[in-house]
């Protein structure tokens, strides 16, 4: 008898069950979709797509054909038709403090979006400090020094580090020598609190730590209008000519008399004020990321700015600063060509 | 001089008049048993004036000298009519008896103090007897339940005992048991309420113009009131069901002076399950689940003017699981125990003294506790049998809750007819207990010992709430009257003060004798919050209270109504109300609920919210066939600027159209029937609705940190609607008299005709052969929980 009333409440619980339901894809679909980030140091570009359903899972957005009217603080200054599922505008270069806003005509649809261009970042001053680890890794310990202006401010920080390496013409191989720029993006390790007020990473979280900041940005929240010095570290990557990807291990420079030969090892800092929009737009594509197939958290949107569409149309303003190290200079060098790491995937600007 | 002798001699005159005056005081009880009726009728016919008895059973009457013809009524019972000629202050008691017919007609709903003629609007008083003669799910009558089939009232999700009343969350209803507040009100995750219908006499349920002795919640107040028990003789019942047991025991210790109640419900799943998983587990492994209530209540009569009442509520949730192997390696035995256990439940306390101050002042003092809790420990040892040295071990103790005392003083002022007064006030102490983690753990591995012992966590809050209130019911007029009050509260937390001044007017104007018109306004405010998910009541959500970045809630809500009475046994209705909340807490895009312990507020936003919508109920609450049709047309919306992006949006539980359909039939003495029927528009979920390329970051690696070339677009919050929810419910109730009592069969099915209601809504791959078919790689699929569920239970009442 106990055994029957068990499985018979077994039962009921395993008969929950699963059924699949109409789902009207096709009307929700088909927005019209726009991107661009533009920033005062690249050309004017917009991709124009349209969405795809999402019972269409890995599909990319195939792209569309429309007309633009770009105004620049408020003033039409283009007025262009789309090629190929994009605009670009190379005699345009998106001005410090600017408002740009895109009017779009597509698939029957209008869409409006606009954003500002942030002024540069006034960078005071740039600490740097080397340390090892137990391991004998080397950290770049960084002080970097901004003053924040008026009103309401984002940053991004970003960390690139490159090596040029020298291949001389090999008989058979190379036929000229040849210059290749390997480059790698460093990880930001900082328990400044501009980092970890974006997603509240405070505290001893017990089950929920939240995603990782990885897209380093900040607001200033905590300085408006002020100086504050970022404090932040990264792992100092040696790069080996003799097997050149950064990270891959090995130190110091090989016998420049043969084979390949490292010129430098350079560490970019971009420090890069963002408008708001593009700020909201790394965070929650960071939260999306992180939380979108948990079904314990509340849903992420990640956000656009396009009315009537989706997409996003964010202004960026980048300052870079060099730190050279570990710098091999030649006999003589030319002017050279210098060539992208041919497995590289990065968007450098 | 000439004006103030005139003054003193029209005082003197007023006075004499004042002195001609004298007052009918009393109990109104049930003849059989003594429990005390509240709500009841006593009226005197001639002068067309009465009042209703108080939540303790009394009722004072002033009128001049002379011969009055008082009535007291209480639906199923017999009216009582006395004849009396006032010329000093008299005591009377009413007992009424049950009406002859009533053991084969049904009550299914309190005409007490008449909808019609009651200024106060939007409450409804839910009968015991309603609740148990209802179909339920798996057969446990439940309070919580019935109160959802009422005009306003949301289930949430399937199965479940949340309440969202008019467009408010499940953490505005203030849930009071003997008048203490009872923070979790669910066993298993919602699919039971705490509350065993055995050991309650009455529930009044408030959906809108709260009368001022109420506050600390927005959008519902539901007083629940333990039987006192029975005054003559032992009584009792018990029952025995398809996953729980119950009885009741009711008595007097002291014969019409100190009686008792004590009731007790047990779950016996694991019982059952615990064999079999022993059996398949080798002996290694023990589990279970069970939940238990036990309601205990003990009465004393001083005397006619003092009464005391000291009353119990104990209710557990618990979830365990055991292991214990032994392992013989190389000639070395060890032993790996592990022990986990999770439990969740409340404890409430009251204790309560009536003494009745004058034939016209009736004082009640409370003193309160409440306590919810909700514990995880886990324990691992291992250790070398051979050797006898211990090994490993891991200890982990988690802790979250509430515990409150308070301090309750309640006055019944009767002045008059056409006044009745409330005043009083409460203190209470809260502890907010956000969760503390106990962590330690000993390792020993090559001659390296490792030893944590920690805690985690953040510290106790206390924080200080206090209220008083003022109310009066005032008959200005034979067809017009008014229940104008003021509730002001204060709450003190982290050196931070609130305070609020929160007026409440209802008024009802009686148009004919048959219709009557009502409009009430009420403004409340709340000062603790509930922090939980939006899919699911969990035994892990958090009360914690306002700080100082966290704001009280507050509502203003108002409502108009009328009601006609068809016959004397049919009431329609039709209410409209508007609610607009101010500093509502959702959680922050991305937040998890689970284990939000450390920094709460800044994972949670506030913003506005406003609901509005019109409840149509026609009731029949007497005869062989009684029950209701309810139907409501709403909307909820709310609006936080850090929640999409600034937009309004539906509240999850917005619900455009909901139907009830709730009735009872009893053909004779032997049987009689249950039947329920809800229809509901599709709850509003958040689901992606396109796929949109992601913009190429610049300065980045599309690979870096797991970046995605395309994301799922919600458009916004809730933007979809699931498939709507219909069910029906059916119980057959056989009873027979024997020898010492009478015995009851319930048969009932929950979800009669098997309708797949939606739970869960999520994408799926599809096979190939479906991808081949429709053209798509992803499908919608709806999970639904409970097909139909049938259910056998035995009753005995003795």
């Amino acid at each position: 008898m106990q055994r029957i009333i068990f499985f018979s409440l077994m039962l009921v619980t395993l008969l929950s069950c699963n059924k699949t339901i109409n789902f009207d894809d096709q009307e929700l679909a088909h927005f019209v979709v726009v991107n661009s980030m533009i920033g005062t140091d690249k050309n004017f570009s917009a991709s124009l797509t349209q969405s795809t359903s999402i019972l269409t899972d890995g599909q990319t957005n195939p792209p569309l054909e429309g007309t633009m009217d770009l105004y620049e603080d408020g003033t039409l200054i283009r007025q262009f038709p789309s090629q190929r599922g994009g605009f670009s505008a190379l005699d345009i270069q998106p001005k410090a403090g600017k408002n740009y806003r895109m009017v779009i005509s597509a698939n029957g649809q209008q869409v409006e979006t606009e954003t500002t261009i942030p002024t540069r970042t006034d960078v005071v001053s740039i600490d740097t400090i080397s340390t090892k680890t137990q391991f004998n890794s080397k950290i770049i310990n960084y002080k970097l020094k901004i003053k924040d202006t008026v009103g309401e401010d984002f940053y991004r920080l970003v960390i690139f580090q490159d090596a040029l390496v020298k291949f001389p013409a090999e008989k058979g191989n190379n036929d000229t020598t040849r210059y290749f720029l390997y480059k790698i993006q460093n990880q930001i390790l900082s328990d400044d609190p501009v980092f970890k007020s974006v997603y509240n990473n405070f505290g001893d979280e017990i089950i929920d730590y939240g995603p990782g900041n990885d897209y380093s940005i900040f607001p200033d929240t905590y300085f408006q209008g002020k100086e504050y010095t970022l404090q932040f570290k990264t792992y100092f990557y040696y790069s080996n000519p003799a097997n050149p990807n950064l990270g891959g291990g090995g130190s110091g420079n090989s016998n420049p008399a043969s084979g390949p030969q490292k010129i430098f090892d350079r560490t970019t800092i971009h420090i890069q004020h963002l408008s708001k929009d593009l700020y909201a737009y790394l965070k929650y594509l960071k939260l999306y990321q992180n939380y979108h197939s948990n079904p314990f958290s509340e849903p992420v949107a990640v956000y656009s700015n396009v009315k009537n569409g989706a997409g996003i149309f964010a202004g960026f303003n980048d300052e870079a600063k060099f730190i050279y190290e570990d710098t091999y200079i030649p006999y003589s060098i030319d002017t050279i060509k210098v060539e992208k790491d041919p497995s590289s995937g990065y968007q450098y600007n | 001089m000439r004006k103030s002798t005139a003054f003193l001699v029209l005082l003197l005159i007023t006075q004499l008049i004042h002195a001609q005056t004298f007052t009918i005081r009393g109990f109104v009880s049930d003849q059989s048993n003594g429990e005390r009726l509240l709500n009841a009728n006593v009226y005197e016919q001639r002068v067309n004036r009465g009042t209703v008895t108080n939540n303790f059973g009394f009722y004072s009457l002033t009128f001049p000298a002379g011969k009055y013809s008082i009535a007291c009524s209480f639906v199923g019972y017999q009216s009582q009519i006395l004849t009396i000629n006032l010329q000093r202050d008299t005591v009377v008691d009413f007992k009424l008896a049950v009406k002859a017919d009533m053991a084969e007609i049904k009550v299914i709903g309190q005409k007490v103090e008449s909808q019609l003629t009651s200024t106060q609007m939007s409450r409804v008083d839910v009968p015991m007897e309603k609740v148990q003669s209802l179909p339920a799910f798996l057969g446990e009558a439940d309070v919580i339940k019935t109160i959802q089939l009422l005009p306003g009232v949301q289930s949430g999700s399937e199965g479940t005992s949340g309440l969202y009343v008019r467009g408010g969350g499940p953490d505005q209803n203030l849930i009071l048991l003997d008048d203490v507040p009872v923070y979790n009100a669910e066993h298993l995750f919602g699919f039971f309420s705490v509350f065993n219908p055995d050991a309650i006499k009455s529930v009044s349920f408030y959906k809108g113009g709260f009368p001022a002795r109420y506050g600390g919640r927005l959008s519902s107040v539901l007083d629940i009131r333990m039987k006192d028990g029975n005054e003559k003789e032992l009584h009792g019942n018990f029952s025995i069901g398809l996953i729980s047991s119950k009885f009741n025991l009711e008595g007097p210790l002291v014969k019409d002076k100190t009686t008792f109640n004590l009731s007790a419900r047990r779950t016996y799943i694991d019982l059952l399950a615990r064999p079999l998983i022993t059996k398949n587990s080798n002996g290694q492994d023990v589990g279970g689940y069970y939940f238990y209530d036990l309601n205990a209540k003990i009465t004393h009569k001083f005397s006619d003017r003092s009464r005391i009442y000291l009353s119990a509520y104990n209710g557990l949730d618990k979830a365990y699981a055991r292991h214990d192997s032994k392992d013989t390696w190389n000639g070395q035995t060890t032993q790996n125990k592990e022990d986990l256990g999770i439990g969740w439940g409340n404890i409430t306390t009251a204790l309560r003294w009536n003494y009745l101050f004058s034939n016209r002042l009736f004082a009640n003092t409370t003193i309160t506790y409440s306590r919810y809790l909700f514990n995880v420990n886990e324990k691992t040892v291992n250790k070398n049998l051979t050797t006898g040295e211990n090994g490993d071990l891991f200890g982990l103790n988690y802790k979250s809750g509430i515990e409150d005392f308070g301090l309750k003083m309640d006055f019944d002022y009767f002045p008059n007819p056409d006044h009745r007064i409330k005043y009083g006030g409460n203190i209470i102490d809260h502890t907010f207990r956000p969760g503390i983690l106990a962590y330690n753990e000993t390792k020993s591995q090559d001659n390296f010992d490792s030893k944590i012992d920690t805690a985690l966590g953040n510290p106790n809050i206390r924080a200080q709430e206090l209220y008083a209130y003022f109310e009066d019911n005032i008959d200005l007029t034979s067809r017009l009257s008014v229940n104008v009050g003021l509730h002001s509260s204060a709450f003190f937390v982290d050196d931070t003060f609130y305070a609020s001044l929160q007026p409440r007017v209802s008024a009802r104007w009686l148009v004919s004798n048959h219709l009557s018109v009502k409009g009430a306004y009420s403004k409340m405010s709340q000062n603790i919050h509930l922090l939980s998910s939006s899919t699911i009541s969990l035994p892990t959500d958090l009360w914690l209270p306002t700080t100082k970045k966290v704001k009280p809630q507050t509502s203003h809500q108002f409502a108009l109504g009328t009601v006609y009475q068809v016959n004397p046994a049919i009431d329609f209705s039709i209410e409209g109300f508007y609610k607009s909340m101010n500093h509502l807490l959702e959680y922050k895009e991305g937040a998890s609920f689970v284990g939000a312990t450390t920094g709460w507020e800044d994972k949670v936003e506030m913003g506005k919210g406003w609901s509005y919508g019109a409840e149509v109920l026609l009731q029949k609450n007497t005869g062989k066939t009684t029950g209701w049709i309810g139907y409501t047309w709403s909307k909820a919306e709310r609006q936080f600027d850090n929640l999409n992006w600034g937009r309004k949006f539906y509240a999850r539980y917005d619900r455009r159209h909901d139907v009830s359909f709730v009735m009872t039939h009893t053909f004779s003495k032997k049987f009689d029937i249950g039947l329920t029927w809800v229809y509901g528009t599709g709850n509003a979920v958040t689901l992606p609705t396109q796929n949109i390329n992601a913009a190429p970051i610049p300065f980045s690696s599309n690979s870096y940190y797991g970046y995605q070339n395309q994301y799922e677009y919600y458009g916004q919050r809730n933007n979809y609607r699931m498939p709507s929810y219909h069910r029906m419910d059916v119980g057959f109730n056989f009873h027979k008299q024997k020898k010492h009592g009478i015995r009851t069969w319930n048969l009932s099915a929950y979800n009669a005709y098997g309708r797949q209601n939606p739970f869960f809504l999520y994408f799926e791959s599809t096979t190939p052969s479906e991808a081949q078919a429709t053209g798509k790689s992803r499908k919608l699929n709806q999970l639904s929980l409970f097909p139909i569920i049938p259910s056998i239970s035995y009753s005995y009442k003795f």
